[in-house]
């Protein structure tokens, strides 16, 4: 892709920056980047060190890489990629006498579980597609042909049934989400392939049909496969992609048993479908394996993998103005081990990312936060994560509020808000309200030190510095005591006062209002 | 003339939704009357691939065409369609709703893979960011309404519009959210929470603040976004007042989502609405071709029928019912084979049928067709007709068609010519 714009004319509609753009605050940034890398806010004292001095961010950043929120983030923002979470695969938990709920939310998540991993550990980002193992909970360990040591939530694991080592490429969820029809040989796997690990959807490519070229004879169909330029366009190179997937031909995707096997001896069925060998782009390869060694060593593969944290973290598409910057992420991507990490690195780096206030174009000053950063940054400010009946309620759709809220749920939803809606801030609203309501009641040392009972009129002091600390832990704001901010929030709380006679409900009002602020949702 | 909020009472009073222009006698139909700009919209989405010649696709002399036993050819008025004893509401539908209705045969999706035909029927592309037609019409005139694009069921892509689609759940969460009872649907105790009236207290104040936000804003992104969250804000106000008369828990009943979708036009909360017509899945008939389909085609004639009866018997905005100022798309991702394969299933196909009733329309006519190799004709966009020399009748053109009866520019989502020939 980087390439193919390059090649491109410039786009008259985009611009270089003519002069450069300033940098937001040290700790603005230091608020997007901890969000971004870890799901959660900078403390008071990683504010406060990088008010002393913002090169301290750089330590900071290193440090918040290494943060258990990490695999977590990477895991969320990939997922826009994947689209594997769809709580809808085709097979439910009750076929192997699991809670569905619990089956569907692992089926969805091993991919990204895989990745997680790779991300966490600093193994090469090709071992995505070449690694010889995959991640398993307790439930995909109960129902599928795998080994996985004893012990709680995810961990590294085999396949048993023989399949070849290709990462994700062998993992049984990737398959669930992208499976095949008879017609279809394995095109749309292929396809997903290359639009997940290559950025190259063929579907986005024009589609023309010759009218010469007769669909209901299956020779002919073949025939033009093999031979027409406008089919061979992507067939010459998409089916022999597909071939390679054979082993996991699946006669009845609703089986648990079948779903659940790699097939060795079904390798080579692509005879009986397409009678197209396996190759990558011109060149033969024989196993899954083997496509995961080539996809591997295309160059285009680094790419797509700078292009997707270069698009997740800017929260828009690649333009073409991007280009000199791709390639200096992708030569940095190398020179720094390849790992997942080192993209975080090189793009969080990138002066688009950390642009203030501009209007150059591409620059992102201001970006909305996605469900899935909204409920970890909620959780981890006040311990209170919105779950019910074992649904995380902002990743699921079957009783949940993800679209709601702008997530994307795979199928009917394929990319995440950018802007709020009303239904987005009405998720916001109530979220804020729980988590506000449970802080107060059961968990106030997170964020109170205000005795509750304190009124403006007793201890205006005590409840101003309430709210200069509220306003420094949610936003990183420094606020006055004597400043309108601490004047509104006083304000605020006057008026629930009013309503409810009570302060500690009075100040959930006032922390719930501050959850649903801007400043909280855009960062 | 009243404004959006007065309308909104009085229609509340009014008991919107209910046969109040029926039972005033007032007339079933008079079309042609609402303005381009005003025109709402129906999405009815058919998530599979439905097999077109169970109703539209006519095929019975091409012998490469697998039709129904017992099916038989029908015709009303210029309508051509296939009639089956398994259902009769599709012969229902055209007897009563012919001269207002337009079928496109034929149509080009361009690929046989469910999620990408899916985003081609309802936005022409693949590139997964541009708005579908709804939110690009919606969009269009997003501050006149609450809900521009409301979501019931199906697909949607809301691209760089997203802060004019919204969705209600599945299994009820807007309005438990509404209703506040969402509050409940926790695992974790979370105590007592506000009183209703506070919510107020705060909504009050989080308006103040968004307005002074969004002034304080120091960059074009930062202001659009700002100002986004301020329009969302006032939009959820609405929402919430509209709580009282709008139950928004549809479920996968098309009927019932019928109802959410006129009460959402009629009060003037939205411009388009998105349904979807029978169980997902329900049409992907790779197995048992002729026992699968029709069930679902007897059922979603069953409901476009009622929905019709609902848009006569609703009032409009701008004229006096709601099917005097609303075009509804009857629509699915992609055909299916002309044969059937070794199960007695068909599979994917890149040509299919779409079916549009409704205001602006130039009725009782079929665009298209299928040649001999089942796939589709040309047309002449400007007339519609047949034309070997002309444009493919793709998806796309379906969707600058509706644009232009939306009075939404094509040229700003698509590269072809709207079918001007079924424009009144």
């Amino acid at each position: 892709m980087i390439l193919l714009l390059a090649a491109c004319a410039t786009d008259p509609g985009e611009r270089v920056a003519a002069a450069p753009v300033p940098e937001m605050g040290a700790v603005a940034l230091a608020e997007r980047i901890s969000l971004d890398v870890r799901g959660k806010r900078p403390t008071e004292a990683e504010i406060a060190a990088v008010e002393a001095d913002p090169a301290a961010l750089d330590g900071l950043t290193e440090t918040w890489l290494h943060d258990p929120g990490f695999p977590a983030r990477v895991r969320d923002l990939w997922s826009e990629v994947y689209l594997t979470r769809t709580e809808s695969f085709l097979i439910a938990g009750s076929a192997y006498g699991l809670d569905d709920v619990a089956f569907q939310r692992a089926v969805g998540e091993e991919d990204l579980q895989l990745l997680g991993y790779i991300a966490d550990h600093d193994l090469p980002y090709s071992t995505l597609v070449t690694g010889d193992f995959t991640v398993a909970d307790e439930t995909l360990a109960a129902v599928w042909p795998i080994d996985r040591p004893e012990g709680e939530g995810w961990l590294k694991a085999q396949y048993t049934d023989g399949r070849p080592a290709a990462g994700v490429l062998s993992t049984n969820s990737l398959w669930w989400r992208y499976p095949s029809t008879t017609s279809n040989a394995n095109r749309k796997r292929a396809n997903a392939i290359s639009r997940i690990f290559l950025c190259d959807d063929y579907l986005s490519r024009p589609i023309d049909f010759d009218r010469n070229v007769n669909l209901l004879d299956g020779d002919a169909v073949q025939d033009a496969l093999r031979e027409n330029p406008s089919c061979q366009s992507c067939h010459n190179s998409l089916d022999p992609l597909a071939s390679y997937l054979f082993g996991f031909w699946w006669y009845d995707y609703t089986n648990p048993l079948e779903a659940s096997t790699y097939f060795p001896a079904r390798e080579q069925r692509y005879r009986d479908y397409t009678g197209v060998a396996p190759a990558y782009y011109g060149v033969p390869g024989y196993s899954l394996h083997e496509l995961g060694e080539q996809i591997a060593a295309d160059r285009r593969f680094p790419q797509c993998a700078v292009q997707q944290t270069y698009e997740l973290l800017l929260r828009r598409k690649i333009a073409l103005a991007d280009t000199t910057a791709l390639v200096e992420h992708r030569n940095d991507f190398v020179a720094d081990g390849l790992t997942v990490r080192a993209l975080f690195r090189t793009v969080l780096a990138d002066p688009r990312y950390r642009a203030g206030a501009t209007d150059e174009v591409g620059y992102v000053p201001l970006k909305m936060a996605t469900p899935d950063l909204l409920a970890a940054e909620i959780e981890d400010l006040t311990g209170f994560r919105w779950e019910y009946g074992g649904y995380d309620l902002l990743g699921s759709d079957a009783v949940g509020f993800r679209t709601l809220a702008g997530g994307a749920d795979g199928y009917n939803v394929t990319s995440t808000a950018t802007s709020p809606n009303a239904t987005l801030l009405l998720v916001q609203e109530r979220l804020a309200e729980a988590a506000s309501a449970y802080v107060v009641n059961e968990a106030p040392e997170r964020l109170f030190t205000v005795d509750f009972a304190a009124t403006p009129e007793a201890d205006r002091a005590a409840m101003a510095a309430q709210l200069q600390a509220l306003h420094l832990r949610l936003y990183g704001h420094r606020v006055a005591a004597d400043g309108e901010e601490v004047a509104a929030g006083l304000e605020l709380w006057s008026s629930l006062y009013a309503v409810e006679r009570d302060g500690k409900a009075a100040w959930a009002g006032v922390l719930s209002a501050l959850l649903r602020d801007p400043d909280f949702l855009y960062y | 003339m009243l404004n959006r909020r007065e309308f909104l009472r009085n229609g509340a009073h009014l008991g919107v939704g209910g046969a109040v222009l029926a039972a005033a006698g007032l007339p079933a139909r008079s079309f042609a009357a609402t303005p381009a700009s005003g025109r709402k919209f129906i999405f009815v989405f058919a998530q599979g691939g439905w097999d077109p010649t169970r109703v539209f696709a006519t095929e019975y002399a091409n012998s490469a065409v697998a039709m129904e036993p017992d099916g038989a050819l029908a015709t009303v008025g210029n309508l051509s369609f296939v009639d089956h004893p398994a259902r009769p509401s599709v012969r229902t539908f055209f007897e009563a709703n012919h001269a207002d209705t337009v079928v496109f045969n034929g149509v080009m999706v361009r690929s046989i893979a469910h999620e990408i035909c899916t985003m081609i029927a309802m936005t022409g592309t693949t590139s997964g960011v541009s708005p579908d037609w709804p939110a690009a019409i919606a969009g269009a005139d997003r501050e006149a309404f609450t809900l521009p694009h409301l979501v019931l069921g199906g697909p949607s892509f809301p691209g760089s519009l997203g802060v004019a689609v919204a969705r209600t759940g599945a299994s009820g969460q807007l309005e438990a959210l509404l209703s506040r009872r969402a509050l409940g649907w926790t695992d974790t105790p979370v105590g007592s929470t506000m009183k209703a009236p506070s919510e107020k207290v705060v909504d009050r104040w989080m308006a103040r603040r968004a307005a002074a936000r969004a002034d304080a804003s120091r960059s074009a992104l930062e202001r659009s976004l700002t100002q986004d969250y301020a329009a969302s804000l006032a939009h959820l106000e609405d929402l919430k007042d509209l709580a009282w008369s709008i139950d928004f828990t549809a479920g996968a009943d098309l009927d019932a989502q019928a109802q959410v979708a006129a009460d959402a036009l009629s009060m003037g909360v939205s411009r388009c609405v998105t349904l979807n017509a029978g169980t997902p899945g329900a049409w992907d008939t790779h197995t048992n071709n002729d026992a699968l389909q029709s069930p679902p085609w007897e059922s979603t004639f069953a409901g476009l029928g009622q929905l019709l009866e609902r848009l006569r018997q609703t009032p409009g905005t701008s004229a006096a019912t709601l099917a005097e100022e609303t075009v509804v798309v009857l629509l699915s991702e992609m055909g299916r084979t002309p044969a059937l394969n070794g199960f007695a299933g068909k599979d994917h196909w890149p040509f299919t049928s779409m079916l549009l009733w409704g205001d602006g329309l130039v009725g009782d006519r079929v665009i298209g067709g299928f040649d001999p190799n089942y796939y589709g004709f040309n047309i002449d966009p400007a007339s519609g007709d047949v034309s070997d020399g002309g444009e493919v009748l793709s998806a796309e053109a379906v969707g600058a068609t509706l644009l232009a009866l939306a009075d939404v520019d094509p040229a700003e989502y698509v590269d072809v010519d709207p079918i001007m020939g079924v424009v009144a």
